[in-house]
């Protein structure tokens, strides 16, 4: 048995083919026309199927040969049994022996636009000549070609195939006299190149033909469903061609969302789902709201010019903090009087009103404190951040950072934690996850939460922690306050199987068409 | 954040205990670090520490004090801390006197003495590595904190803190051959270059001198080459700072004398005398504690971590992190140990509680509280934009909006107009905040000449504009932009577009013809609102077919037509 999958073959061949095949089965070749005869196939049909076969390994071609065959023009057509014309002038003057020019016109069936150039062949040919308005044959003119083209002509239009490979010397050239060269229309005959090829089934046809015919296939099967046939109700009565479901189906090129954003959607929706409010704001923001607000004392060293852009012009905002700065200053000097010695320098307003391009989503958190939160509240951002960094695998440009808080007077230490084993569990499809001490400088206690990726393994999910009271207390909120960040660029390059962040704003259209999300969106 | 190198046999020694690489990263935890790496063949640890107010836990000794606590449930002790050994101190040998000079030049200096066993191959490389850290990164690169450690038998005390003219003072620098003036050690020694900057703009140079006058130090550059470098093998050591602020230099001097008893080194307190006021007076003794005591309200460790804790529990749990407290009635008084000094407010002393307990051990509870989950109103609608967008069949892009100038003006062919800026740039890159989205779009039809065509593209995102009528002179916007391209591309399968979108937000708009920089001559126009309320109309954008020497430029070669609006002005 040849290695050939039956099932596969066999569902599928098309129509066409099937019929095809079946004309040929039986036979050892057969040739094009007679094959497409008894199959019903029109030339073209013939030359698709055929070549689908060969393509399977179904068909061979055993001959390929092209013969020229002698066709008559339907100008050729109307001399049938009378002649054509030169052959009818020779003949009269052998008859009558010179004739006056003027009495041609009373020929038979030949005007003037017929009689004239055939005496110029005549004349060039060597067989007649005129002669003061009369024509006459030459002596010894070579008469034996006179009336072959003729006769050629008649059996022609009788249905004789006359190929012009079996014509003598003499009747190929006068045959080849009356085809004109650019215009067939104006020549008596003209040449047919005829291809002749003879298929013949190969060794694993028979086998395919059998189960063809085992299970009732006719190549008769209609293929598509016209709106006619629903009209006419002609569809009953038809067998429509079986599918091949299992072929790759044509690429399509769709409209989608970006996959990065696709994801960060999801995470969105996610948030919102658990009651979160979303937080906006400027990409330009003050130092004030950027990391006076959060604690972070100037001296800090993410403060410097190797962790933050700074804004060229302006270098500062006009105003910041309103009734909130001297607050705000009074917890990095002293503490203020939320219980804590500060971090004991002087603070520098000037410094405040520094615009930096946003370093992380917290200044929104801040913004939300100094704005009349909702209490109890949840707030979330996905805010697009900045570092000062050497743009590489691991760090872009630019990139989006999750983040918010939960304030309220139930919130402590454990509902922290309660949160954050929502987020593994909602978010990144954790159920596994380890709490470590963190620091920053904005929280305390601060904790990182670990998580058992389903596929990365362990790792870090984000940071989180308690507002500490010289964060919330300037603001005037009196309720403990959750801050939480989440690290989505590793999980997104996860689920799209990116190993470059850079990739995550990729220009290439290419493989934006081919990314997709890998995990389970529930 | 730092990250130090340790030997495991000798972290293990401090901690006395042995443990594995395992579970010396869990125990890690304690001191908020992780283990990075380990170089099995040379038993070498590296250990990256999170906490920058911790300036105690970045060496191998403090991390091991940290970890040892825990295992013992005993808090550690030393008596020079207590001041019950400045009885003993003998005023004769180490004091260090300070010249007036120096109140306007790096005012302040703390030291001490430390006798014991020799020096060991180890103990000198974390030795350095301290040094190292406690300069570099708590004192903010030497510029508050400049560290010196000397053979202390070559010393003749008194010490000196003087006030010195950079030009006729000379000395040799570790690293040189000659004796150089303190000018040419600022501009020739390696160190010199490196931190010249802090001493440069002062009216003198600080320099420590024995009681002879023989050169032990110029701050914060370098140490002399005769007294100045320890060697193993050593037994007596004299250990100094100088800098700006006497609270971070005693806590430096205490981290480094806590380190030297932890090696089984007796320390020798020394006196500065200083002619002017510092925060702990004009004598000043170290090592020394520095903290103040720090009271909480015992019920704030049950409230702040959502259990219920007894006294006993928490005073245990403080002992195992290493933390002496007292209860009295319902308040607890905790003193932060003199080799740390992160106690700002009662919530840090919760936190040491609650990592002593261990995070893992608090069962987490879900909120439980109602609250209405909600997006923005603009991000509703740039979400109802995307729908539509996809639905009319263009795909999304997204881009960084940090660009340059090149591609947000040249490019365009928009003349050199204001744009918000990067002051510190590192690339010339990402140099500036993009004003507008179609540049993003252009770059990557650029980058896909080769995906099958048409390309119908849009991106909804931010953009950052200068407004001189803001007060952080600028804002930010959400726009949408949208390209076609394709080789029949033209104006109206992009006007197409925005009229669907615009039909099904419900809004009129009409097409003003006008000419922009981008677009080609006669083939563009405003977007512009047509409401009741503003007879002129409400310019949200613009609208047109892509100029040709604009598509040049960007190195496209596939006719494109463009929108872009507003959604803030929607």
């Amino acid at each position: 048995m040849p290695d050939i999958d039956l099932d596969e073959v066999v569902g599928g061949l098309h129509p066409l083919e099937i019929r095809l095949l079946k004309s040929l089965d039986g036979h050892e070749t057969g040739l094009e026309a007679a094959i497409a005869e008894d199959a019903g196939l029109s030339p073209a049909q013939f030359r698709r199927a055929a070549e689908w076969l060969l393509t399977k390994g179904l068909i061979d071609l055993v001959n390929d040969s092209r013969e020229e065959v002698v066709q008559v023009t339907e100008m050729g057509e109307r001399f049938r049994g009378s002649g054509i014309p030169e052959d009818r002038i020779a003949a009269e003057l052998q008859e009558h022996g010179a004739i006056a020019m003027a009495d041609f016109s009373k020929l038979e069936g030949l005007g003037p636009e017929e009689t004239f150039p055939a005496i110029g062949t005549l004349k060039k040919r060597g067989i007649l000549a005129v002669d003061k308005g009369v024509a006459s044959l030459i002596d010894g003119a070579d008469l034996a070609t006179v009336g072959e083209a003729s006769k050629i002509l008649d059996r022609v239009c009788k249905g004789e195939r006359v190929l012009l490979s079996s014509l003598d010397a003499a009747q190929t050239e006068s045959v080849k006299a009356q085809v004109h060269k650019r215009m067939r229309a104006k020549g008596i005959f003209w040449i047919e190149e005829e291809v002749t090829r003879a298929f013949g089934l190969t060794a694993d046809a028979p086998a395919v033909i059998v189960e063809v015919r085992k299970r009732g296939l006719t190549g008769e099967e209609v293929s598509k469903l016209t709106p006619e046939m629903l009209i006419d109700g002609s569809w009953k009565g038809k067998s429509f061609r079986r599918y091949n479901i299992e072929l790759a189906p044509p690429r399509t090129v769709a409209a989608k969302r970006h996959p990065y954003r696709e994801f960060l959607d999801y995470v969105k929706y996610k948030l919102t789902s658990m009651g979160f409010e979303e937080m906006q704001g400027p990409l330009v923001e003050s130092e004030f709201w950027n990391m006076d607000a959060l604690f972070m004392p100037q001296f800090h060293s993410a403060r410097d010019i190797h962790d933050a852009y700074f804004v060229e012009k302006p270098t500062h905002t006009a105003e910041v903090g309103g009734d909130y700065l001297d607050k705000v200053a009074a917890s990095h000097e002293n503490g203020g009087d939320c219980g804590s010695r500060g971090w004991s320098y002087d603070f520098d307003r000037e410094r405040t009103r520094r615009l930096v391009l946003r370093t992380q989503g917290t200044s929104l958190s801040a913004r939300t404190l100094a704005s009349n939160p909702r209490i109890p509240g949840k707030y979330f951002a996905m805010a697009r951040c900045f570092r000062y960094d050497t743009v590489d695998a691991t760090h872009g440009c630019d990139f989006i950072q999750c983040e918010g808080i939960a304030l309220g007077s139930e919130i402590n230490f454990r509902t922290l934690l309660g949160l954050l084993k929502l987020f593994a569990h909602e978010v990144a499809k954790a159920d596994e996850l380890i709490f470590a001490p963190a620091y920053f400088p904005f929280t305390e206690p601060s904790v990182e939460a670990h998580i058992k990726h389903p596929k990365l393994g362990w790792m870090e999910m984000g940071g989180a922690g308690l507002f500490r009271p010289e964060v919330t207390a300037p603001f005037g909120i009196d309720v403990p306050v959750i801050a939480w960040g989440l690290g989505l660029d590793r999980m997104a390059m996860m689920a799209l199987g990116l190993n470059d962040i850079r990739e995550l704003f990729s220009r290439d259209l290419d493989s934006l068409r081919t990314q997709r999300i890998d995990m389970e969106l529930e | 954040m730092p990250t130090i190198t340790a030997d495991l046999a000798d972290l293990c020694t401090l901690m006395g205990q042995t443990m594995s690489t395992v579970e010396l990263e869990d125990h890690l935890r304690l001191a908020k670090a992780e283990l990075k790496d380990v170089d099995e063949s040379k038993g070498e640890v590296r250990i990256e520490l999170n906490d920058t107010n911790r300036p105690d836990l970045w060496c191998a000794e403090g991390v091991a004090r940290q970890i040892k606590s825990f295992l013992t449930g005993e808090t550690v002790h030393y008596a020079f801390f207590d001041g019950s050994e400045e009885a003993t101190f003998d005023e004769s040998t180490l004091t260090v006197e300070v010249d007036p000079g120096l109140e306007k030049v790096r005012p302040f200096v703390a030291a001490f003495g430390a006798r014991g066993p020799a020096v060991t191959d180890e103990f000198l490389v974390q030795m350095i590595q301290t040094q190292e850290k406690l300069c570099e990164n708590y004192g903010r690169k030497r510029r508050n904190v400049a560290i010196g450690i000397y053979n202390a038998d070559s010393i003749k005390f008194p010490v000196r803190y003087v006030a010195a003219a950079p030009a006729d003072f000379t000395f040799t620098p570790l690293g040189f051959e000659e004796p150089m003036t303190l000018d040419a050690i600022m501009a020739e020694h390696p160190k010199g270059k490196e931190y010249a900057h802090l001493v440069k703009n002062l009216p003198a140079c600080p320099i420590l001198t024995d009681a002879e006058g023989t050169v032990l130090s110029f701050p914060p550059i370098i140490n002399s080459r005769e007294t100045g470098e320890v060697k193993v093998g050593d037994t007596h050591l004299f250990i100094e700072a100088t800098g700006l602020d006497m609270r971070q230099l005693l806590l430096s001097m205490n981290i480094m004398a806590a380190n030297f008893a932890d090696r089984g080194w007796t320390v020798e307190p020394v006196k500065v005398s200083l002619p002017y006021d510092s925060e702990y007076g004009r004598e000043v003794i170290a090592p020394r504690s520095i903290s103040e005591a720090v009271t909480v309200d015992l019920a704030s460790f049950s409230a702040v971590i959502g259990d219920d804790y007894e006294s006993d529990e928490i005073l245990e749990g403080l002992r195992k992190y290493g933390v002496d407290a007292v209860v009295s009635g319902a308040t607890l008084t905790s003193v932060c140990p003199a080799w740390r000094d992160d106690y700002l407010h009662s919530m840090d002393v919760v936190e040491d509680f609650a990592i002593s307990r261990g995070f893992d051990s608090f069962e987490p509870v879900m909120p439980s509280t109602f609250t209405v989950g909600k997006l923005k109103p603009i991000t509703l609608l740039g979400d109802r934009i995307r729908h539509h967008m996809i639905g009319f069949g263009f795909e999304e892009t997204f881009s960084n909006i940090l660009s340059n100038r090149e591609t947000e003006r040249t490019l365009m062919g928009i003349p050199d107009e204001e744009i918000v800026s990067i002051d510190n740039v590192m690339s010339e890159t990402y140099s500036v905040l993009r004003t507008s989205v179609i540049p993003s779009l252009l770059r990557v039809e650029a980058q896909s000449s080769k995906a099958l065509y048409p390309h119908k593209l849009f991106e909804v995102g931010e953009v950052c504009l200068p407004d001189g009528g803001d007060v952080t002179g600028s804002r930010t916007e959400q726009r949408l932009a949208a390209i076609f391209a394709a080789a029949d591309s033209g104006f109206s399968e992009i006007h197409s577009a925005l009229d669907m979108l615009l039909y099904y937000l419900s809004k009129d708009y009409k097409l003003r013809p006008s000419d922009f920089a981008f677009y080609f001559e006669g083939r563009s126009g405003e977007v512009v609102i047509v409401d009741e309320a503003e007879s002129a109309g409400r310019v949200i954008g613009s609208i047109g077919e892509i100029h040709p020497s604009v598509l040049t430029a960007f190195g496209i070669t596939m006719p494109c037509a463009a929108f872009e609006i507003t959604l803030d002005s929607l």
